[in-house]
């Protein structure tokens, strides 16, 4: 019996591994994320590093690469040609558009509540990494794309016109 | 072979709910400081076998007993009637105090939503006492079992003494989750003497540990776990589960060799208060000042509903508002008390973008976390904190009136580990029959800026009559109404609230040098 247990905890354990990075979840129907990469500008963007984390602040997103969590994969520029990189602008609302489709292909009429984005802490529906130029190469940052940037107290010091 | 089923389903309930608890170990909420003073007990978990039960002659005596009150109970009618499988059992045992628990599936066939497990709890004079342990569970989740999905019985569960006069069992406030965590393995634990060579079957050790529910914490949930000072003199360690780990914390009655009513513990021949109480003047258990009861641990733990990690500036201004404003003072009693519907958490994050003074995480757990960015805040005047602080509490308490609808710990609506269809559905109706002007921003014209845009219309007045109250009326009722705007005008993205969008150009300028002259500049008594 012990064996069976721990045979399906090794189960549940890699399951539950998967689903944290790229898949999510409607109502217990499981969906693949779209990756989308965004590009990391240091002259435009912020970028904070601290021991165990990485922020990226890229036009009003914040994205937190966890070093425990994520890796980074280092690749010849050559293969940026291969990657379509996304505009951040408006990348929520394609989020949520994303998010939409999801909904209408959940089976069971039951579970299909046709209803907004739930409250949680990171976007769940898009599966982002950041791509920086680092001399002639390209970093790939997996990251948590957080809700930090756009739903904070943000005020901006106006000077008057 | 349908008591064999039923075994598997049993075990399967048990791991699936360990992946619950699996999954979410590093997102979020620690429970620092929940054990002040003693460690957890550590358990010994094995399946023993008829032949095994055969032997133990009180549980026999008891097993019997039962039998007898249920046959007697099915003529009346009055009761129900638990048909008891005893091919099997889960034996827990609390190393600490070596009691145990042994935990029988019940082979339901009356009411179909539920899962049920007898659980005989030893006593110290050998005898067993007997609860009933039921699961309800919809006709979905049952499916679910049976197909594999996960699904979480913790919360769903109800603890009842087969003879009620025998226990007592309280309902439960807010509390965490647990799972058995497996700590080493110990040789020799099941004899007191042993063939030579040693024992030969060696237990695996299990201590109880929090961690985030999947499920959130439960209001009103009856565990039966005894308050060892309120108790009737059972003792014993229970728990159990329908199958042995998803249920409660062990249940830790007071125990009948120690005075009575003192709360006492015999552990090593000597009586003692366990879970971080003390003995007070009266010989009685009780916490230590400034710690209270946690009910789902029967453990002591800070008496704080509000977790107050500020440091510097934020804290001062915070302090302040507390003192200042009846409107804040009221808005943050909301998550005081003993059992509010979230709990507040005040942090410091000053990784936060340039720009952004604060943030409200969603709850997680019953836990709404504040986080403010103290740099960003020392930059700012006092009432340019005070507001921040106004603004961010505003957000908590919006959700606070989402998790009362919902009756959850989280939003996350779609996790079906936390919320069933007919949660789901529970939530949405709520929401619109208790908060329709939130179901109508957030439910029924979501836009990702549904919060601000709500914030700028209705609450913009509750933030000018805080910030007035902080800054002793130093400034016109306007000022404060336009420094309310503040987060609430041009917003995410370079894009701007519609309530923002509904003033003139002149109005916006206007409310832009007041935030120069007041928010960003001005008093800053607090450094």
């Amino acid at each position: 019996m012990r064996k069976i247990v721990l045979f399906l905890l090794i189960i549940v354990k890699s399951y539950s591994q998967e689903s944290t990075s790229n898949y999510f979840f409607i109502n217990g129907q499981k969906f693949s994320k779209q990756t989308k990469y965004v590009m990391y500008d240091s002259k435009e963007d912020v970028k904070k590093t601290t021991n165990d984390k990485i922020y990226f602040f890229i036009q009003g997103e914040a994205f937190e690469f966890l070093r425990n969590k994520f890796r980074v994969d280092t690749c010849s520029i050559r293969n940026l040609k291969k990657i379509k990189i996304e505009k951040v602008k408006g990348l929520s609302d394609r989020e949520y558009l994303f998010y939409k489709q999801s909904l209408n292909k959940i089976k069971g009429k039951e579970d299909k509540i046709l209803g907004p984005m739930p409250i949680t802490k990171n976007h769940n529906y898009f599966k982002v990494i950041i791509v920086e130029k680092y001399e002639d190469k390209i970093l790939k940052y997996d990251v948590d794309w957080t809700y930090t940037g756009t739903r904070g107290f943000k005020v901006v010091n106006k000077k008057r016109k | 072979m349908k008591t064999t089923h039923f075994l598997k389903m049993t075990v399967l309930v048990t791991c699936f709910s360990l992946l619950l608890w699996n999954c979410q170990e590093d997102v979020i909420v620690t429970s620092q400081n929940k054990n002040i003073t003693q460690p957890l007990p550590k358990y010994n978990i094995k399946t023993v076998s008829f032949n095994e039960l055969q032997t133990n002659t009180a549980v026999q005596q008891k097993l019997k007993e039962l039998k007898t009150i249920l046959i007697k109970n099915r003529t009346t009618h009055t009761q129900k009637v638990y048909n008891i499988n005893t091919l099997n059992a889960l034996f827990i045992q609390n190393s600490q105090t070596n009691l145990h628990t042994y935990t029988f599936a019940v082979n339901n066939t009356e009411n179909q939503t539920s899962l049920e497990n007898v659980v005989l709890s030893k006593q110290p004079n050998g005898s067993y006492n007997a609860y009933a342990i039921t699961y309800t569970l919809s006709s979905k989740e049952r499916s679910n079992l049976a197909n594999g999905v996960p699904v979480n019985v913790l919360y769903k569960t109800t603890i009842t003494p087969i003879k009620p006069e025998q226990l007592f069992a309280q309902n439960r406030g807010p509390g965490g989750c647990y799972k058995f965590k497996e700590v080493g393995i110990e040789d020799c634990s099941c004899h007191d003497t042993h063939a030579s060579g040693g024992c030969t079957h060696p237990e695996t050790i299990y201590e109880f540990v929090e961690v985030n529910c999947p499920g959130g914490a439960g209001n009103g949930i009856s565990d039966g776990s005894g308050d060892s000072g309120t108790s009737d003199g059972l003792s014993g360690s229970g728990g159990g589960s329908n199958g042995g780990s998803t249920v409660t914390y062990p249940v830790d009655f007071q125990d009948p060799r120690c005075p009575a009513g003192s709360g006492k513990v015999l552990v090593n021949d000597i009586c003692q208060c366990t879970n971080g109480k003390v003995e007070d003047s009266n010989g009685v258990c009780n916490c230590p000042e400034g710690t209270i009861i946690d009910p789902s641990t029967n453990t002591c733990v800070e008496d704080d509903k509000i977790i107050n990690n500020l440091t510097g500036k934020a804290k001062c201004v915070y302090d302040k508002l507390t003192k200042s404003s009846t409107d804040f003072k009221t808005m943050i009693q909301k998550f005081d008390g003993d059992f509010p519907v979230s709990h507040l958490k005040l942090t410091i994050n000053n990784s936060l973008d340039s720009g952004v003074f604060g943030i409200t995480l969603p709850p997680v757990n019953y836990v709404t976390e504040i986080q403010i960015n103290g740099n960003g805040v020392s930059n700012l005047s006092d009432l340019g904190a005070a507001t921040t602080f106004a603004h961010e509490l505003i957000h908590a308490e919006i959700f606070r009136k989402m998790l009362s609808a919902a009756k959850k710990g989280d939003l996350n609506y779609h996790n079906n580990q936390n919320y069933t269809t007919q949660d789901r559905i529970n939530y949405v109706n709520s929401l619109k029959d208790n908060f329709p002007g939130l179901y109508d921003y957030y439910w029924k014209r979501y836009k990702s800026t549904w919060n601000h845009n709500m914030m700028a219309t209705h609450y913009r007045t509750t933030i000018a009559d805080i910030i007035q109250n902080f800054d002793n009326n130093r400034l016109s009722r306007s000022t404060y109404e336009s420094i309310a705007w503040a987060g609430l005008g041009e917003i995410e993205n370079n894009q701007s609230t519609v309530a923002w969008q509904n003033l003139t150009s002149i109005e916006q300028q206007a409310i832009i040098d007041t935030l120069n002259q007041y928010f960003f500049n001005g008093t800053s008594n607090c450094n």
